[in-house]
């Protein structure tokens, strides 16, 4: 038996071992290697979506290579920790350090190149449905299949690179060992984790600052989160347990003590490895609950938005040269349309974040009989209507009837006499809050209006085409969305051009963009969050794995005196239990809380509901993976019970 | 006197390509309140009878009764709950849990039927207190003497109050001091509580503190020496016939009173 040979027959031998650790790399392989795909795609960079999801994927394959490398780390750590004996008995044997070194080397690489050549020959069958697929979903023509030379190199060299590093790392790790305590493996009995008040305080402080951080920078926040959540773990489940076992009631009753002792004991390890699967599956979780609530809000803002045309003008003057273009377009397109226009100014109102415009009442008679709104009534000096949809007023519960507001630059004061309730949002510029006044008093506050706020001054032309409604969002080849996203482009070019472009939004063309943005975000989003969630779920067998020997053992011992096997699975299936599910509701909580503070900051509405229905997807598939992984484990224990 | 123990005719063979004839024959009756050793040399059988005894393996032909009722006829989860409370197991290397305290240990198999605290706790303090442990009950496993591990491990026995207490090699990874006192222990359990005791070993010195011997050779029962007053005396019985059967002098204890 030559050395190799040795180091090959280890590998076939620990098969079961490391399947699940083979599977998940060939699946972060054949990942990498179909956004390569993507990437180095020569048709791709033809249209400005397709170049936009190439940028967001070269960012997302250096998330995918360091999440690669820690999985790969961390799990050949625990392979080597469990063999420690292995290497113990082969060192007595006369085994060089050299040649563990070697032996160990020889093995990772084997693994590697196995999963390196199953994972692109996995990306390779499916690199049509992928590249349909996310054709489809991104809303472009369909990219043509190519061999993909760059895409293959580039694949295989990385994670060559990447094997060899840590291959190279890990022989540090065995280097350090001694042979006693290579022979003593992990049989050596483990002293409990110590708590220490001030590290739970460091933790908790932690935590409030990433929470407080949250709406200003996202990287402090989401380094002292994850840092808070690690010091949460070591220290809270100590005391939890801690706790736990004072309680003679509580433990000394069943399996409990067996369990929970169990688990107290582990509790290092267990933290760490409950750690880094919350952090993994809250990362997923909020990206997932993100991109649903996106959506939602992409639809409702289509639906609140009552205008399908708005062109924005500083002077009134050139109106009939900006406007011909559209009217031509729709002229040629046979859209029937009716055009208004309203005139209003921007203020800040004192003690707001939001802005309000101010209108004259002429002005808003447009839109009222347009939209088929109530007439503001006459009004008199400094009175003003205010006129809100019901989700604005939501926000804005200071004012109402009878409330006076302070303008600045110019400051003014106005009383509120009446309140329209709309259900759309009326306001011909977006994000404000719509305050009529009478011509005069516009007139006289619109002189005031210092010339650096000049360009305040809105001259709005509106576009209503009855035909489309509104009601529920456009398809893609519908004519509104399709028209919105020329006109967006139209527009676009004018930039590149450098003409004189005004402000032209049109609600297809805002919700097409929103559209396809989400589209793109869900299909990159959808395989981060299935890989990671398949390397927790891998994570977490490695870690039983590595336990088996141990747990055989004091199960068979247990079995001796009376133990019966049912409470050897009720006692194993709880402390698998702990480790599958904690993390999943530990990052639920986590993803509620932190979308919650950052809701406003990203215009969304709802984010309870998809926050629950990601977690909801999440659990289930953990369900699945507990079932998996614990109806085996138990297997295996009960082999051993006499 | 009822018979707690009652073996009659039972054999053991390991199947396999040669087939292996491990007990021919084997009668054996404990009384309530004995104290009975199984001495023999390696490979002798002793193990084998001992794993048929304590329920772990199963007879190839013959009975065992325990206590009026055979366990092999039971189902596999019935037996773990009779293995539970009518039998108690002291081992060689004690098998205790590393991650329970002392006290936890012994009140394990009373946590596994669910008892009532207060009687736990009062049943544990009774019996720290016989076994000499009392101090150790909050420690860990891995902090205390062999010596006390082993008591530990016989409280954890005969804390649910076992009809026979079995021991397999008690002394075995025990220094001659620890010795001393794990087998005074239980010769003080057998003679005040008048717990059945079965001990299974190679060592003479633990073999004299029991009332009578059975000898064990190629898996057959070959003699029976009962004590008289003097342990020093059975003590050198013991070992002439263990010189007798052939026992080879290594697997005599090396410990001299």
């Amino acid at each position: 038996m030559s050395f190799r040979q040795f180091a090959f027959n280890n590998v076939k031998r620990n098969a079961r071992a490391y399947f699940a650790y083979f599977l998940s790399s060939s699946f972060m392989v054949m990942v990498f290697f179909t956004y390569a795909l993507f990437i180095f795609h020569p048709d791709i960079d033809r249209t400005q979506i397709g170049s936009n999801v190439q940028l967001v994927m070269q960012i997302m394959e250096c998330v995918i290579y360091i999440f690669a490398f820690l999985f790969v780390l961390y799990s050949i750590g625990t392979f080597l920790k469990a063999r420690n004996k292995e290497f113990g008995i082969l060192t007595i044997l006369g085994a060089t350090q050299g040649q563990l070194s070697k032996l160990v080397f020889v093995e990772n690489m084997l693994i590697g190149t196995l999963s390196i050549v199953t994972g692109v020959l996995a990306g390779l069958v499916l690199s049509k449905l992928f590249l349909a697929l996310s054709a489809r979903m991104i809303g472009i023509e369909e990219l043509g299949l190519y061999f993909p030379t760059k895409a293959l190199l580039f694949t295989v060299s990385a994670f060559i690179l990447l094997f060899l590093v840590i291959s190279a790392f890990t022989l540090i790790f065995i280097n350090r060992n001694r042979v006693l305590e290579l022979l003593m493996g992990s049989s050596k009995p483990k002293k409990e984790p110590k708590v220490s008040v001030l590290i739970s305080l460091l933790g908790i402080l932690l935590l409030a600052i990433g929470y407080y951080e949250l709406d200003k920078s996202l990287f402090i926040a989401a380094v002292t989160g994850i840092a808070g959540t690690y010091f949460f773990f070591t220290q809270i489940t100590v005391l939890v347990f801690r706790l736990l076992k004072k309680s003679r009631r509580v433990t000394w009753r069943g399996t409990n003590l067996i369990w929970i002792s169990e688990m107290a004991y582990k509790i290092k390890d267990n933290a760490r490895i409950l750690f880094m699967v919350t952090v993994v599956t809250a990362i997923c979780c909020m990206a997932v609950a993100f991109i649903m609530s996106t959506n939602q809000r992409t639809q409702s803002r289509y639906q609140e938005d009552p205008y399908p045309i708005r062109v924005f003008l500083n002077q009134p003057s050139q109106d009939q040269a900006e406007l011909a273009p559209i009217k031509q377009k729709l002229n040629e397109e046979g859209i029937q349309y009716q055009i208004f226009s309203t005139e209003s100014y921007v203020a800040q109102a004192s003690g707001r974040k939001q802005v309000v415009s101010i209108m004259p009442v002429d002005s808003y008679e447009h839109i009222s009989q347009a939209l088929g709104l109530p007439e503001a009534g006459p009004l008199q000096g400094n009175q003003a209507v205010l006129v809100q949809s019901d989700k604005e007023a939501k926000n804005n519960p200071a004012w109402g009837q009878q409330s006076s507001v302070k303008l600045n630059d110019p400051e003014a004061r106005l009383q509120i006499i009446k309140e329209i309730r709309t259900e759309k949002e009326v306001s011909t510029v977006p994000d404000t809050n719509l305050l009529i006044v009478e011509r005069s008093l516009y007139e006289q506050l619109k002189k005031q209006i210092p010339e650096t706020k000049s360009d305040g001054i809105i001259y709005s032309y509106i576009f209503m085409v009855p035909v489309w409604s509104g009601g529920i969002a456009p398809e893609r080849d519908d004519e509104e969305y399709q028209l919105g996203m020329e006109a967006i482009q139209w527009n676009n070019e004018r930039i590149k051009k450098g003409e004189p472009s005004d402000m032209l939004i049109t609600r297809g063309g805002m919700y097409g963009s929103n559209e396809q943005a989400v589209s793109m975000m869900s299909f990159i989003g959808i395989f981060i969050a299935s890989l990671l969630s398949v390397c927790s779920a891998s994570f977490l067998y490695f870690k039983l794995h590595s336990e088996l020997r141990q747990d055989q053992q004091m199960y068979t011992s247990m079995s001796k005196i009376g133990l019966q096997v049912s409470e050897m699975g009720k006692s194993s299936s709880i402390q698998i239990a702990v480790l599958f599910f904690i993390p999943i509701f530990v990052s639920a909580i986590q993803t509620l809380v932190v979308l919650n503070r950052v809701r406003e900051g990203f215009d969304l509405d709802d984010v309870n509901q998809p926050v629950f229905m990601a977690s909801a997807v999440f659990l289930i598939v953990q369900t699945v993976y507990f079932l998996l992984v614990s109806s085996r484990y138990i297997q295996k224990l009960k082999r051993v019970m006499v | 006197m009822t018979d707690i123990l009652k073996v009659t005719g039972l054999s053991k063979v390991y199947p396999g390509k040669v087939a292996t004839r491990a007990l021919t024959d084997i009668d054996l009756t404990i009384q309530k309140g004995e104290f009975v050793g199984v001495m023999g040399p390696s490979g002798s059988g002793k193990t084998t009878l001992l794993n048929m005894v304590s329920t772990i393996d199963t007879p190839s032909s013959g009975t065992v009764l325990i206590n009026g009722s055979n366990p092999h006829a039971l189902k596999k989860k019935e037996l773990a709950l009779f293995r539970r409370r009518e039998l108690g197991f002291v081992f060689q290397d004690f098998n205790l849990l590393d991650t329970l305290t002392v006290a936890e240990n012994i009140v394990l198999p009373l946590t596994l039927d669910k008892q009532n605290l207060r009687t736990m706790e009062s049943k544990l303090e009774k019996i720290a207190d016989r076994l000499g442990i009392t101090e150790i009950l909050n420690k860990r496993v891995y902090e205390i003497s062999g010596g006390q591990r082993q008591r530990a491990a016989i409280a954890r026995a005969i804390i649910p109050e076992p009809s026979l207490l079995l021991a397999d090699e008690p002394t075995g990874a025990l220094d001659s001091n620890s010795s001393r006192t794990v087998m005074q222990t239980m010769e003080k359990l057998n003679e005040t509580d008048g717990v059945t005791m079965m001990l299974v070993t190679h060592d003479a010195q633990a073999a004299s503190y029991c009332h009578r011997v059975v000898f064990i050779k190629d898996g057959k029962l070959s003699g029976e020496i009962r004590r008289g007053d003097s342990r020093q005396a059975f003590f050198q019985k013991v070992i002439d016939m263990l010189s007798y059967l052939g026992g080879h002098t290594h697997e005599l204890s090396t410990v001299r009173v």
